[in-house]
């Protein structure tokens, strides 16, 4: 009998939400296999039966406190296609402006505060230092800057929403109030510090990146499908738009399908040993059809961003990594173009004279008994879809979550990582720290996937041919 | 006149963690000074610059600890221990972070309310409700003494 071990990492640490991974060792020490395991269960899809359907976009926004915004505009066009209206332009428009001001706000949570550590202090940095304290004394401007460009998307949410977290303002139909011109002309104000911020950011990572050049190749690189919504003309979307996937060569192998035709192109397959699915691209089957979401996987499906700034940006992108770069850790770079985007997007809507309408919100009562909404979250397509009743109670929910559609990606990450850094039978900090880094990319949201509860936490274990745990590490 | 800032921490819809909010509630229409009160779930890092433009930062927030149903009041001051997860910092922190990040030293005191039911709900226990009275006497009493 073969004989083999295994590595457990856990809690993998500075992303949203419980996870462990283990590392299962063969006879001669070498990582055979990887396993991301989310160890935390919600169950909001079970539990919102028989509340009334208008209840749904508030309380799925509670499924996360990071991106409830993203949750609270699928529910609300879930619910738009229960009602079967046509929301006013403006109501739109306010919705597009508040799901990429939460764009703004988690990808400069995920890239400052998470992930800066490692690209400035290095894979192999001191753990007592790898976090913001140590980014604000190596670099305090990098530092000011992340807190500032999430302040600026954390205050378009307040001003629109009324507050920072759960906000309850996207309803069904559309949104609850208008715009006051007091807050399009503070939020405008802004916008120049914002999109400085963002522009100067890019140019710092582009430059840290070269100093990862030996590492981008086994961090997460490998071919796989892209998902996205994109626009009828091909550029960049988070609100509306078909679904459109792309082969690692960027041709397009579907195009225009309809979010309510999910079930016929999404599967998902859930395995023992994790409370998060892994969905996969069912035309080419389990796990043939490995697809990822978010930031890269966008920029790997469009034609262009659709903005002066971030289109050039892209451009540079391409021409540096090719026109489908296919390391995760061209997540971190995407993301900033996406935040680059989300700010000048952001800012053609408050100069649209439509956007102070004071006609936000379709009334109606129920016209369909099923509804599906998708929209593009920070860490990629998320899709509702509710069945209700004559009284308009739900019967049936299903959300399908970014960070699970990455998860076979993020496993095969893992895999990658570990084979290439983990040597013998200990865990060195480099090690167990590039394989969290790899996770960390993707800005995977736990509590958004497994619709789970709990304080982020990782523990890694070493496994030997025989079963038995020869290293552990937990980082809390 | 002295820049105050009261920033009220917890999860409102978790009993009597609470209780920092409804304290700030009733300082709104209680305070003769000026202060700028904001309410939190948790202290991010954002909060530094709030905290960098105060001259006192007064922190309201509920713990299990203690002896239940007893106010307690404390100096503190700027510390950077290591973090794990940067959206949720000691108030220590915030008080480090606006140093760090923008020269800043405002004086900070932590007024906690030890309380013992923080089960899921948006209504606070009698003990907690008893409480709210005595942070607002500490809070006034703290800004009084600063001005004077």
């Amino acid at each position: 009998m073969a004989a083999t071990r295994t590595i457990t990492i856990d809690p993998v640490t500075r992303i949203e939400g419980h996870a462990k991974i283990t590392l299962h060792l063969d006879e001669s020490g070498r990582v055979a296999d990887a396993r991301f395991h989310v160890t935390q269960f919600r169950g909001f899809e079970k539990f919102c039966e028989g509340r009334p359907f208008a209840e749904m976009p508030s309380l799925m926004a509670r499924i996360c406190g990071i991106c409830p915004v993203s949750h609270l505009i699928a529910s609300a066009k879930a619910c738009d296609a229960l009602l079967a209206v046509r929301i006013p332009p403006a109501a739109e428009k306010l919705r597009r402006m508040i799901g990429m001001a939460q764009v703004v706000q988690s990808h400069a949570l995920s890239l400052f505060h998470l992930s800066s550590p490692d690209l400035l202090l290095g894979m192999d940095a001191d753990p007592a230092k790898s976090n913001l304290f140590g980014v604000l004394e190596a670099d305090p401007q990098l530092a000011r800057d992340g807190i500032a460009l999430r302040k600026f998307g954390q205050q378009i949410i307040e001003r629109l929403g009324g507050k920072r977290i759960h906000p309850a303002w996207v309803v069904p139909g559309g949104v609850s109030n208008p715009l006051s011109r007091e807050d399009r002309d503070a939020m405008l104000a802004a916008i120049p510090e914002a999109l400085a911020i963002a522009q100067h950011s890019l140019a710092w990572l582009k430059s840290v990146a070269e100093t990862f050049a030996d590492e981008i190749d086994s961090f997460g690189s490998f071919p796989s499908l892209f998902m996205s919504i994109v626009k009828p003309n091909g550029e960049l979307t988070f609100y509306d738009g078909k679904v459109r996937f792309v082969d690692e060569a960027g041709n397009t192998i579907a195009d225009g399908l309809e979010a309510q035709d999910y079930a016929e192109f999404l599967g998902e397959k859930a395995e023992s040993w994790s409370y998060l699915k892994s969905a996969y691209y069912k035309p080419l089957g389990f796990p043939g059809g490995i697809y990822r979401v978010g930031p890269l996987a966008r920029l790997n499906v469009v034609q262009g961003c659709g903005t002066p700034l971030a289109d050039e940006e892209l451009r540079i992108f391409r021409a540096a990594r090719g026109r489908t770069p296919l390391s995760s850790f061209h997540y971190h770079q995407a993301r900033l173009i996406e935040a680059l985007f989300c700010i000048e997007r952001i800012e053609q809507l408050l100069r649209d004279p439509e956007i102070l309408s004071t006609h936000v919100r379709a009334e109606a009562k129920p016209n369909a008994f099923e509804g599906v909404g998708i929209a593009e979250a920070p860490r990629g397509t998320l899709l509702h879809h509710y069945k209700i009743d004559e009284q308009g109670l739900v019967r049936w929910a299903n959300l399908i979550i970014a960070t699970g559609q990455n998860n076979l990606a993020m496993n095969k990450s893992v895999l990658q990582v570990a084979q290439r850094h983990v040597r013998g039978e200990k865990i060195t900090h480099g090690m167990l720290n590039r394989v969290e880094a790899v996770i960390r990319a993707y800005d995977p949201c736990l509590s958004c996937s497994t619709h789970a509860a709990g304080q982020m936490a990782l523990r890694i274990q070493l496994i030997s041919p025989q079963g038995e745990i020869l290293d552990e590490a937990v980082q809390a | 006149m002295t820049r105050a800032l009261i920033l009220a921490y917890g999860n409102p819809l978790r009993g009597d963690d609470g209780i920092a909010w409804r304290a700030a509630e009733a300082l709104q229409s209680a305070l003769r000074v000026s202060a700028r009160i904001l309410c939190t779930q948790q202290l991010a890092p954002e909060l530094a610059e709030a905290a960098a433009d105060a001259e006192i930062v007064i922190f309201l927030d509920a713990a299990a600890d203690g002896k239940e149903g007893e106010v307690t009041c404390r100096a503190i001051s700027a510390q950077s221990a290591p973090v794990r997860f940067s959206h949720h910092l000691a108030p220590e922190q915030i008080l480090a972070l606006s140093g760090q990040l923008y020269s800043a030293a405002p004086r900070g005191f932590l007024i906690t309310a030890h309380a013992r039911s923080f089960k899921h709900g948006d209504t606070l226990s009698p003990a907690a409700q008893k409480m709210i009275p005595r942070i607002l006497e500490q809070v006034c009493a703290l800004l009084k003494k600063i001005a004077a």
